[in-house]
């Protein structure tokens, strides 16, 4: 069945109409990482709602493809004009400027879009390879350890946080909160829906679009500079270069792409920490450290092989169990839910969504190849990205925003859920309150409340089901339980301790 | 944020007893934060209105959302306020597990939480402070640096002139909160804010062009919410002519294809002439002159 499931995703990945979504995506993610300043979780809550019209394999094509083609993009104004589009590319500035600035632009460009590509072929494919047993892990979670999954990645990304653990836990519990509002999921009560406007509920793509894009455009609002000021030079002849200093350095490829794939597999993690944890890597296992920072190429393919490593490893829990490994696998789950498809078992089962996920999947290994092609053929043109200025992409992601949340379901609540959360945001972001944190439970809302519900009904409303094996044969609940107190409690306690024993 | 000078005096005169009671700064933190106080108490309450189904989440986050805000609001007075929060929290947890226990043989979790947790608070009070000080605030501000106003060194607070600017302010504060290791950290990068002015006039265009939109629809709400902007930027008149036609075209395609209701005001009902209608009145502008000779 799994290899039906596989062979039909090859069937509808080979359509004119799919590929041509499939490049749409990838050609816009690449502008939209290239754009100082906007990154692949506002490119693609703007696409978002734009989905609509298409069906829901070329929905999620076309979003993943943004996802992939953008990671590859933010290297682009990090290597040209020393600011990432994106923040996952932010360690490829170390090396990739100061080789712009040697006049090596097109070699450090070269030298992303290969290692962004093979990396991300290299990863997708072992992901492909590994799903057999992963759809077996899945299907093995009954319904309570479910709930206690999606409360482990929440208190995953307050630990990974790193901050005061009760702003992550309040932002996650306040984006449960936003999902209550609405008909009840299993029950279908009415809840807090004085107006009718709010019989449906918040829409969490009006959320997304808020906290991502209006509260991003504020940022840019208050901010100077990311833009080229001077002519850039791209030389084309550094092209062959690049590839060549990528195919030379395999184990630095084959290193960061692991690496970016088991961070990103980390719910709140995402490319920023791995492409750092990479470079720190390759800075670590080289023989000449010192000439990291001035324009070594390792610095280059270890930060951007690991952050297209990530997109495979994020997609694991996302799928799996509906948790965002980063902000933009928040926004594909926002795109699975809108298209009524649901993270989890369903998605790994033969005879529900299993070919769109292969279909997903193999969209990514080919999109990294179109990354490569069009990353390499458009080295010299794509300077031309970083020289648009802000004052021209704000209003026009603000105008695509309100558009899109709009021509939705014409919700005027849908528009002040827009403009609420995009302040919301902008404040949250300013006083360190996660707000991947804040998008998981927005997301993740729904599922916890009916994973809930039905593992209540299975107890008799007794909450000892997630704590108590001996009763109801649950053991998978109960480690789950004990794993987030420790993840929650295990610093305090750990810090106590240290401090006794020094005492 | 620019201020005038009535609503600069009148917030100074709210901030001023604040300072003076409470030692602490306001911030658009603690309106955020109090945001939240007040949005999980009013949901925590309405939810006893749900059938007892739908009412266990809600209550829960409405919950949770309301007492880690008031902790965070008071996380400079953690070890004098937890324990009377431990306490009360007990109290309820206890009587709501005795209540449930006395009508149906269920609540014993609560009660046994509820009683564990007065223990906990009468028995160990400071420690008890001093534990839920460390699981609120963030490391830098348990070491000293909160954002008291005592606690700022006196470098930091000539920094921050002038004291009435509200949004410089916040700008210092975080800047501080993006000082630390944990700047790092994917989930919550920082940043800085050259203009405060900039996030303030977009949300107010944004407003601006929402109440537009209710008003006379979003098709043609677009093109003036972007004149507005490249005149609140001083854009040349070229670009700023090219980038209204831009969205103006952008707004047409969402009515053309996706979306025709875009173009009627919510709340006025008004619908104004799509491009294509004036189109076709240009056209027949012969007819419609001879019919008003005519009517004439």
């Amino acid at each position: 069945m799994t290899v039906e499931s596989f062979v039909g995703a090859i069937e509808a990945l080979l359509t004119v109409e799919t590929m041509i979504w499939l490049l749409a995506g990838v050609i816009i993610g690449i502008i939209v990482g290239g754009l100082p300043g906007l990154g692949p979780p506002l490119g693609m809550a703007i696409i978002l709602p734009l989905t609509l019209p298409l069906d829901a394999a070329n929905a999620i094509i076309l979003l993943v493809g943004v996802y992939s083609g953008s990671m590859y993009g933010g290297s682009i104004a990090a290597i040209l004009i020393n600011t990432p589009g994106v923040s996952s590319s932010a360690a490829t500035m170390f090396d990739g400027y100061p080789m712009s600035q040697q006049g090596r632009a097109a070699t450090a460009l070269a030298i992303s879009a290969t290692a962004s590509a093979f990396a991300g072929l290299f990863t997708i494919a072992a992901l492909i390879l590994f799903s057999p047993a992963l759809i077996e892990m899945v299907l093995a979670v009954g319904t309570p350890e479910r709930f206690l999954v999606a409360i482990l990645g929440l208190a995953m990304i307050t630990v990974v946080t790193r901050g005061s653990f009760a702003k992550g836990l309040l932002a996650g519990v306040a984006g449960l909160l936003v999902t209550t509002v609405g008909i009840a999921p299993m029950s279908l009560d009415q809840r807090y829906s004085e107006t009718m406007y709010l019989y449906d509920g918040i829409d969490f793509v009006a959320v997304l679009i808020g906290l991502f894009a209006i509260a991003e455009m504020m940022k840019l609002a208050g901010q100077e500079g990311g833009i080229a000021k001077g002519e850039v030079t791209i030389d084309r002849a550094g092209i062959t270069e690049g590839v060549r200093s990528t195919l030379n350095h395999p184990i630095t490829v084959f290193k960061s792409a692991n690496i970016g794939m088991i961070v990103g597999a980390i719910p709140g993690a995402g490319a920023t920490v791995s492409n750092f944890v990479a470079y720190s890597e390759a800075v670590r296992s080289s023989s000449d450290p010192d000439s990291f920072g001035s324009g070594n190429e390792i610095g280059v393919i270890a930060s951007e092989a690991s952050n297209n490593g990530t997109v495979a490893g994020s997609l694991v829990p996302a799928i799996s169990f509906g948790i965002p490994g980063s902000s933009s696998t928040a926004v594909l789950i926002g795109g699975l839910l809108m298209h009524d498809l649901r993270p989890g078992p369903s998605m790994f089962d033969p005879s529900g969504e299993l070919t769109l996920t292969y279909t997903m999947l193999l969209a990514l290994l080919v999109g990294n190849v179109v990354i490569l092609l069009f990353g390499l053929s458009m080295v010299t043109q794509l300077g031309y990205l970083t020289k648009i200025d802000t004052d021209y992409i704000i209003p026009m992601v603000v105008v695509l925003s309100f558009l899109g949340t709009y021509a939705l379901r014409i919700n005027p609540i849908d528009i002040l859920t827009v403009i609420v959360f995009g302040i919301i945001g902008f404040y949250m972001v300013r006083y360190n309150y996660s707000v991947i944190a804040f998008v998981l439970g927005v997301v993740l809302g729904d599922i916890a409340e009916e994973n809930l519900y039905t593992a209540l009904q299975l107890s008799d409303g007794s909450f000892m089901i997630f704590v108590n094996p001996l009763e109801y044969g649950r053991w998978l609940s109960f480690i789950l339980s004990v794993l987030i107190v420790l993840l929650i409690f295990g610093p305090y306690v750990k810090q106590w301790w240290e401090r006794r024993q020094a005492a | 944020m620019e201020q005038d000078d009535t609503v600069g005096s009148i917030a100074d005169r709210v901030r001023a007893p604040l300072e003076t009671v409470l030692g602490e700064r306001p911030t658009m933190e603690h309106v955020l934060l109090l945001l939240f106080l007040v949005v999980g108490v009013y949901m925590y309450q309405g939810a006893s209105e749900f059938a007892p189904d739908a009412q266990t989440f809600p209550r829960l986050m409405a919950g949770g959302t309301a007492v880690l805000a008031f902790l965070l609001l008071a996380r400079n007075y953690l070890t004098v306020v937890a324990p009377l929060v431990g306490a009360g929290l007990g109290a309820y947890l206890t009587y709501d597990g005795v209540t449930t226990f006395l009508a149906d043989g269920g609540g014993l979790v609560s009660l046994v939480a509820g009683v564990g947790l007065l223990v906990v608070v009468v028995g160990f009070r400071e420690r008890f402070g001093e534990g839920v000080e460390s699981f609120v605030a963030e490391p830098m501000q348990v070491m000293g640096d909160t954002d008291t106003t005592d606690a700022i060194p006196e470098s930091e607070t000539e920094h921050e002139e002038p004291p009435a600017d509200e949004a410089d302010s916040e700008t210092a504060d975080a800047d501080r909160a993006s000082s630390g290791e944990e700047s790092d950290s994917a989930a919550m990068y920082v940043y800085e804010i050259d203009d405060p002015k900039g996030p303030v006039v977009t949300g107010a265009l944004c407003v601006g062009y929402m109440l537009l939109t209710f008003t006379i629809g979003m098709l043609y709400a677009t093109p003036i919410f972007v004149i507005a902007w490249t005149l609140w930027v001083r854009m040349d008149v070229p670009k700023a002519v090219a980038l209204t036609v831009l969205s103006f075209v952008t707004a047409y395609l969402f009515y053309d294809l996706i979306q025709d209701d875009i173009a009627e005001g919510w709340l006025t009902g008004w619908e104004l002439p799509a491009p294509d209608d004036l189109l076709g009145l240009w056209i027949h502008a012969g007819d419609l002159f001879q019919w008003g000779v005519v009517i004439g």
